[in-house]
């Protein structure tokens, strides 16, 4: 449990918009 | 609202219909009232698209998605700022590259051209945006006047009128500069806001650590990503199950980005280099907001559950008190303000785009390209906001009952119908070469026919499906174009390469 939360909960509220960033900002140094 | 309160509110007010007056000098054409002069700079443009999407669901309706589910609702969180991203990035780089030598005004445009159709796609089109967009702007009036009515504790219908005629007032005075500054100001004051109130609140609660233990002890559930793949949900709240949350995701992040009142924002930006950075700036600023507006919803049930708030029993949904309900328990009433102007920022965002949208259907698309293709510039922009202020009217008149229960549904049947009538010609028109004229046709009307039949049969209960109704609308759309468009006659080198057609994104030679 990581902030009252299940472990997986916890990733996936953290990795899915941080991937999401990364590919735009690639997006941008990619133009 | 005490005096203090109500005054700063009534400022706010008339620094929106001041910055229409201020805006209304730089009209001069048409082009002008309808795009902003292709003129906006970055910060603007980006946070036209994010405000316009940005509408009363995503403070009142967010926090009260979150306040009855969960965490399965965070995906709503990733997916609607994703679609500010994806309609700059995947609609806007190409169509605005296209416009910048073809002087497209509306998204009609650019299928007239690309369809070679200046009469039957372009109508097709135009009238389904018009009526989605009615069909929307009920909602968000009805959004304006919950918040207005709360907070003065006046009736419902002067909330409706008084909500109507300022927006009205800014949207006539200053078309889409006027939406664009505006945005500008409402898109910070609700950054700022939400940035204020959200961790207060959260912190009042008990932290987030508390909050999502209350939540566990409710449901379990709860703190999932999402609610076990059970058809019917074995509750009414949990619905979100990863079934759903696939047609949620092609809902929120496809549908809203072709909406009219979003899409056609990308071709009021001064500059092509702006679609390098704004996809990621759009999806980062949206993002942190609605996290902040979800976890307030989390924040306000565990408030709930502790007895240290109470949601209003006279209105027919209290979870969408919860944000104002929660900052106004822990903020002392001097603060009311604020929270008022950030609600009502980010209805008014998308209402104002609403209802320019409309006028610029009507007056271009309709009247210019139909009825009188010698329309003097003059003719256009007085007619586009004569069109505002009728669409304002039969609007009123459709939101002036308490909103009935088929109204939410006709709300999430209109995001529906965008993602069933307009993702695919537009995804297909900008991709893939072979699109036709007749496929897109077939996909607009195939689509429009399943959604209504599907969503009605739904809503009636003779069917039950596992997913939104407009994803299967969606995919007959999908559907329909392949099969028409290889069935038809390709069309023209000329065209495709005028509109770039092409699986490219950016054109780097250009």
């Amino acid at each position: 449990m990581i902030v009252g939360l299940p472990t997986d909960t916890f990733v996936g509220i953290i990795v899915v918009p941080v991937a999401i960033s990364l590919l735009l900002l690639l997006w941008a140094l990619r133009w | 609202m005490d005096t203090f309160g109500t005054i700063i509110v009534v400022l706010y007010f008339i620094g929106l219909v001041g910055i229409g007056a201020l805006a209304s000098r730089k009209i001069k054409n048409s082009t002008d009232f309808l795009v902003a002069g292709r003129n906006l700079g970055f910060w603007t443009f980006t946070l036209l698209v994010v405000s316009s999407i940005c509408s009363g669901m995503t403070i009142l309706g967010v926090a009260g998605l979150g306040y009855a589910t969960g965490w399965p609702s965070i995906w709503e969180q990733i997916f609607v700022p994703l679609c500010a991203a994806v309609c700059i990035l995947f609609f806007g780089t190409k169509m605005h590259a296209v416009a910048a030598k073809t002087g497209y005004v509306t998204v009609q445009d650019y299928f007239a051209h690309r369809f070679y159709s200046p009469r039957g796609i372009r109508a097709t089109s135009a009238v389904i945006g018009i009526l989605i967009s009615i069909i929307y702007l009920v909602g968000q009036y009805i959004s304006i006047s919950m918040v207005l009515s709360w907070l003065f504790d006046i009736p419902y219908q002067w909330a409706l009128v008084i909500g109507a005629v300022i927006v009205m007032a800014y949207t006539i005075l200053g078309g889409l500069y006027a939406i664009g500054m505006a945005s500008l100001v409402q898109g910070i004051m609700i950054l700022a806001g939400v940035l204020l109130v959200g961790p207060v609140v959260i912190a009042a609660a008990g932290g987030l650590e508390h909050i999502n233990t209350v939540l566990a002890t409710i449901d379990v559930n709860m703190t999932h990503l999402w609610y076990p793949q059970v058809h019917p949900p074995y509750a009414k709240y949990a619905f979100l199950t990863p079934e759903y949350l696939v047609s949620f995701f092609f809902l929120l992040t496809f549908g809203l980005a072709a909406a009219p009142h979003v899409v056609n924002n990308v071709l009021a930006a001064k500059d092509n280099k702006y679609f390098k950075w704004s996809p990621l700036a759009a999806f980062v600023i949206y993002a942190l907001i609605m996290y902040l507006c979800k976890i307030t919803g989390f924040a306000a049930r565990s408030m709930v559950s502790e007895n240290m708030i109470t949601l209003p029993t006279n209105v027919t949904n209290p979870s969408d008190y919860s944000f104002i309900v929660a900052a106004e328990h822990v903020f002392p009433d001097v603060f009311a303000p604020i929270v008022a102007i950030i609600v009502l920022s980010a209805v008014m965002s998308t209402t104002d785009r609403l209802m320019l949208t409309i006028g610029s259907y009507v007056s271009w698309d309709v009247y210019k390209q139909f009825l009188n293709k010698d329309a003097s510039e003059a003719s256009v922009t007085m007619l586009s906001r004569v069109a505002i202020g009728v669409s304002t009217v039969i609007t009123l008149y459709l939101a002036w009952s308490n909103p009935p229960e088929l109204l939410a549904w006709l709300i999430w049947m209109g995001i529906g119908v965008m993602l069933a009538c307009f993702v695919t010609p537009l995804f297909a028109g900008l991709y893939w070469r072979r699109a036709t004229r007749e496929g897109a046709i077939a996909s607009m009307i195939v689509g429009l026919v399943g959604i209504s039949i599907i969503s009605y049969a739904q809503y009636i209960k003779v069917i039950a499906l596992p997913m939104h109704p407009s994803m299967y609308g969606f995919i007959l759309s999908v559907a329909a174009m392949i099969i028409v468009s290889l069935m038809t006659k390709k069309p023209s080198e000329k065209v495709l390469n005028e509109t770039k057609t092409g699986m490219f994104i950016r054109d780097k030679k250009a």
